[in-house]
């Protein structure tokens, strides 16, 4: 068997990835940490909507990809070296998109058995303003997806 | 590391799909199956003639559960089975909680389609609500168009 686990350096993705090494090792399966590098976008500020195109372009600042793959790879890094202290040995995937296509999309091209996914428990309300990428990637995955609290 | 995992069933592929899974882990981690099937009493109703509806909800639920708990010993599992009343996602919640449920799993709907995008209201309110893990699966090709 091999696993994916999904991580974003969130408490809810270290409970996930901490739950997947135990059923990887549990299974005797392999796991493959993945992070998807999808830039972030910043406010600069102001508690109006901007006015017009340029104030657009001056307020939001979008994360170079460079600095969003330099964080996931960190992340990927620190998953790696979280799984080695509980003794398992994992490998780690940078992908490139929204997590929400990329993870299941890797997941069902490279043949994997399952993947693991953190859930930050939003009411129903948050979550359809912020979205959510555990039940994105459970209503895109053709692979058994476990959603950890 | 799973004793006790929950498969609740509503007689779709999906929730077949999800036992077949579960049945695997079960055996996996020596775990016991619980199957469960809970009588919907949203869509039962509170008119009259609602008490045969209720009946006959009830009779296909011990009919889906002891479907289930057969197949999981077929394969040599523990299984043990349940017919509830109530709000589908609070029963299975409840369930999990009186029983020290270490893993839920359950099915998702079809593969193509608009059904692709759509997760089923109940497996979508346990994923959310869950303190424990949910096991999603989706229904094969094979085990048809729901």
């Amino acid at each position: 068997m091999r696993f994916v686990v999904a991580v974003d350096g969130s408490a809810e993705s270290d409970r996930a990835l901490d739950h997947a090494v135990e059923m990887a090792t549990a299974a005797g399966s392999t796991l493959t940490a993945v992070h998807s590098v999808d830039p972030d976008v910043y406010d600069l500020g102001g508690s109006e909507p901007p006015a017009n195109s340029s104030e657009f372009e001056e307020r939001l600042v979008v994360e170079s990809v460079s600095d969003a793959e330099t964080r996931g790879e960190r992340l990927l890094g620190d998953a790696v070296d979280r799984a080695a202290e509980a003794g398992l040995d994992a490998d780690a995937e940078l992908l490139y998109g929204d997590p929400v296509e990329t993870i299941p999309d890797f997941a069902t091209r490279e043949g994997y058995d399952g993947v693991f996914v953190g859930h930050r428990g939003l009411s129903e309300e948050h979550e359809r303003v912020l979205g959510s990428v555990a039940k994105g990637v459970v209503e895109r995955s053709s692979v058994p997806v476990t959603v950890v609290r | 590391m799973y004793e006790d995992i929950l498969v609740p069933t509503d007689g779709s592929a999906g929730a077949s799909a999800a036992l077949d899974e579960a049945i695997d882990l079960a055996d996996a981690f020596d775990a016991t199956v619980h199957s469960l099937y809970v009588v919907d009493v949203a869509a039962v109703g509170p008119d009259t003639g609602a008490v045969d509806l209720a009946e006959s909800f009830e009779r296909m639920g011990e009919e889906a559960t002891e479907a289930a708990a057969t197949r999981a010993r077929d394969a040599g599992v523990d299984a043990t089975r349940s017919v509830a009343t109530g709000s589908p996602h609070r029963a299975i919640l409840d369930y999990a909680d009186d029983h020290d449920i270490d893993l839920v799993v359950m099915g998702t709907h079809g593969r193509t389609g608009l059904e692709r995008y759509l997760l089923g209201s109940v497996t979508e309110k346990v994923v959310r609500a869950a303190e424990i893990p949910v096991l999603t699966v989706r229904a094969s090709e094979e085990e048809g168009e729901e």
